[in-house]
């Protein structure tokens, strides 16, 4: 009994944090879910038609759906590149300073604040584009490379970690089957830690549908269409949001807004969902 | 003969992507000591921004920048150690499980969702009080702390329960409860993992744009309560980006990106010490 | 015969100025700064693309000033100014100006407020933060909220120079970075002052006169309302086809009568 005060002002604190987040969600998905419909996503346009690419939607946040799904695709295209290799190299080859090197590295990689990235991008994007490139200009794809950049440490992270928990014994079974390195690493590894992989690849997804602040500075714009290119500038969900939050002129704008914030929150909601469901069966398998 | 070919590639890419982090931190240097021999340091570490006058101090937006971060982080903690306590020494399930899926359900939600949605709840509540005080630094760090409650709560919880595996039973034995075990034991020896978890928390609040700039207001004045408004490092940043490429206030933001990096790195460096230890 | 005849002239003369000189063209366009451009060509362009499905045209805001920057480095084709640029700004993106219609700035507060007419001193002293309350201009107690653009906006810059006589603007002031945000905020905020281009005033916000003279497009016209500006394309160097047909759709009578719709005064050349 001697804790009881504590415990009756834990309790309330947490009651005070939950009701804040609740209430903040619950605003979103009642405004959300009465002014979600058809007509918000495709404006006047054709359904058919603007899911084929036939026909262009205005005043829709159809555009802003697809750039959001195209953006995050592209990055993660990248990141996987180099995650993936940077992660197994890290498990399987790294050893001693260069290692702990390599992961400081990453570990830094990490907390570069989103915006930073954004604006080394920019900068990039003007030094390259004065000297060099002339199509390197804030786009679609500069946008990705700095997202990519972003959901890096978390691919390199995860793939390592689940390099590293696998068993000994599944390990050297390739290797002493006369497999080598690499073989082993194709043929047993990789596809022993898969459900671990896939789950790294959906966290980062969440990860990369979410940042407003590194691609507002990168080429997302309030009104582009469907990007014809990955040099193109483009419109994303979250920027959209942080646009018409500012800027709405009346209760229309705003309601597609809130129809925005509704379908960003589900896709980042269910993205987290496929992870925690993989997450769940690789305990299940290491159990 | 491939299995080296394949090492190497695999090291160049490893290199290629650690090495970009490093080329951040280099070129917003080398770009900020090109600017102390440019001009005296005084101009932009004073208080006064007005481009009109020449002057880029952001000695406000860096103070505004600590105070949000550490009102938001002060908030979390109070926030994220409750729930964590409780989560450990409720006994109803129902409890339990609800909070730790509300902490991973958090960790989910997008930064942007959290600001929207303050500035249609908690803003106008907020000035039907105060009429002077519309965005401002304590809707802003308020909100902030939401997203930093997951990030805390998880390490905490972790930490709890590695404890509660090890000695729980040992402790029991010993004739103490499950209160005294948590609030004698358990909470003494977990002060180096809280530090880690704030930490962390700490950098995540000090990175984030959009709260601040969506929230705080973004005045330049020297904000003299919590409810004045105010503008932070990175919303400086999101604002001036793209004004002007070859002035002076451009460089200032170079500065305001440097300080940024080096405070988030100096964090880490801080985790990864405590670690070791 | 003389129908088809008639017909041939209507399609010749419409087609010059009007979204068909599009046709055949591809390609992209980007333009961006000032915001108060925004509203009237976001409708132009949806025109144009509907009916021109292989050209797309992207419209960004940030300010004049980063417009005329961007355009000056050749990260945009073509830059939307709400004022004309200095002469070294001229020179150094080698700019080339093209007006299209002519906008006012007004002040403008929430319905709610009561005020209808301040002084050039009055302006001067609510900006600078002399006034801060609403009793010292003969009303009832209550915080003046004052709002402002960014040092990058035309609107902020032709106002401190024309209205406040380039007088200072309180640091206290709350920033917002676009036309429509402003009157978002001035219509959340009963006790708001801030500064808008004429194009957005409507019911949810209350323009007040100038020392009795009311920023109506009437008085800008006749020159009465001196606070006005141009609203301006930029390019860097002679404007590319698809720019330059641009310019020249924003600039004919098509491209005046969204002008008009959106609250602007239409120019011709």
């Amino acid at each position: 009994m001697k804790y009881s005060f504590y415990k009756i002002l834990f309790f309330s604190l947490s009651t005070i944090a939950m009701f804040l987040v609740y209430s903040l969600l619950g605003f979103i998905v009642l405004k959300g879910f009465g002014v979600i419909s058809l007509e918000l996503i495709f404006s006047d346009t054709d359904v058919v038609d603007a899911i084929l690419l036939k026909q262009r939607v205005f005043d829709g946040i159809f555009p802003a759906i697809i750039g959001t799904l195209m953006l995050i695709t592209l990055s993660l295209c990248f990141a996987l590149i180099f995650g993936l290799s940077s992660g197994i190299y890290l498990s399987i080859y790294a050893k001693g300073r260069v290692k702990s090197f390599l992961n400081t590295c990453f570990e830094l990689l990490a907390a570069v604040p989103s915006i930073v990235v954004g604006l080394f991008f920019l900068l990039l994007s003007i030094y390259l584009h004065k000297q060099y490139l002339d199509n390197f200009l804030p786009s679609l794809l500069l946008s990705s490379l700095a997202l990519s950049l972003l959901i890096l440490p978390y691919i390199v992270k995860n793939t390592q970690l689940s390099l590293d928990e696998i068993p000994k014994n599944v390990k050297l079974l390739g290797l002493t089957l006369g497999l080598n390195t690499m073989q082993n690493l194709f043929y047993i590894l990789l596809p022993y830690c898969s459900k671990e992989l896939l789950s790294g690849i959906f966290l980062a997804l969440g990860r990369a549908c979410e940042d407003t602040a590194a691609i507002m500075l990168t080429g997302a714009v309030a009104s582009a269409g469907i990007a014809s290119s990955v040099f193109s500038k483009y419109e994303a969900l979250p920027f959209y949001i942080y646009y018409v939050s500012s800027e709405y002129s009346d209760q229309n704008e705003l309601n597609s807004a809130f129809g925005a914030a509704l379908i960003l929150l589900l896709i980042a909601i269910s993205l987290f969902a496929v992870t925690h469901l993989l997450h769940k069966k690789i305990r299940k398998k290491y159990a | 003969m491939i299995n080296r070919i394949f090492s190497k590639s695999l090291l160049l890419f490893t290199l290629l992507s650690s090495g970009l982090v490093l080329t951040i931190f280099v070129l917003l240097a080398y770009l900020c000591i090109d600017l102390f021999t440019l001009s005296d340091m005084g101009n932009f570490f004073s208080f006064d921004w007005d481009v009109e006058k020449e002057k880029f101090g952001i000695a406000t937006m860096l103070f505004t920048t600590l105070v949000v971060s550490f009102l938001a982080l002060s908030l979390a903690f109070v926030f994220s150690f409750s729930i964590s306590c409780v989560v450990f020494l409720t006994k109803s399930k129902v409890v339990s499980y609800f909070l730790e899926k509300t902490i991973l359900l958090m960790s989910a939600i997008p930064t942007i969702i959290y600001a929207f949605a303050a500035l249609f709840t908690i803003v106008p509540f907020i000035s039907e009080y105060k009429p002077s005080s519309t965005l401002s630094i304590l809707v802003a760090s308020v909100v902030l702390s939401l997203l930093l409650i997951p990030t805390m709560s998880l390490i905490f919880l972790n930490i709890f329960k590695i404890l509660a595996k090890k000695y729980q039973t040992v402790c029991m034995n010993l004739g103490l409860s499950k209160d005294e075990f948590f609030f004698k034991f358990v909470i003494k020896n977990s002060y180096k993992h809280l530090t880690q978890g704030v930490m962390l928390a700490l950098s995540r609040a000090i990175g984030d744009t959009m709260i601040a700039l969506m929230l705080a207001g973004n005045a330049i004045s020297f904000p003299t309560s919590v409810f004045d408004s105010g503008r932070t490092l990175t919303s400086h940043i999101a604002l001036i980006f793209a004004h002007d490429y070859d002035s002076m206030a451009f460089k200032a933001i170079f500065l305001c990106a440097f300080l940024l990096l080096s405070s988030n790195f100096l964090l880490i460096f801080i985790l990864k010490s405590i670690k070791v230890k | 015969m003389k129908k088809l005849l008639l017909a041939l002239l209507c399609s010749v003369s419409f087609s010059f100025g009007s979204v068909e000189s599009f046709s055949g063209l591809e390609g992209s366009l980007n333009i961006a700064g000032g915001t108060a451009h925004i509203k009237c060509e976001k409708e132009a362009i949806k025109n144009i693309m509907r009916k021109h499905s292989k050209i797309s045209i992207t419209i960004a805001g940030g300010g004049s000033g980063m417009g005329i920057k961007q355009v000056s480095t050749g990260l945009i084709d073509l830059a939307n100014s709400g004022r004309k640029p200095t002469p070294s700004e001229i020179q150094k993106g080698d700019l080339k100006l093209f007006r299209f219609a002519v906008d006012g700035i007004g002040i403008v507060i929430n319905p709610k407020n009561t005020i209808s007419n301040l002084t050039t001193q009055q302006l001067q002293d609510i900006f600078s933060g002399k006034i801060s309350d609403y009793k010292e201009l003969g009303l009832k107690s209550a915080p003046i909220n004052l709002y402002t653009r960014d040092e990058s906006s035309a609107t902020r810059k032709v106002f401190w120079k024309k209205a406040l006589k380039k007088s200072d603007i309180a640091k206290s002031a709350r920033v917002v970075s676009s036309n429509a945000a402003m009157k978002t905020a001035i219509k959340n905020d009963p006790n708001a002052i801030g500064i808008l281009s004429l194009g957005f005033i409507d019911d949810n916000v209350k323009a007040i006169s100038i020392n009795g003279i009311f920023p109506s497009l009437k008085n800008v016209t006749n020159s009465s309302y001196t606070v006005s500006r141009g609203l301006y394309l930029l390019s860097s160097g002679e404007p590319k086809v698809l720019a330059k047909t641009f310019i020249e759709y924003m600039r004919s009578p098509e491209g005046a009568k969204i002008v008009t719709k959106y609250g602007f005064i239409a120019v011709d050349k």
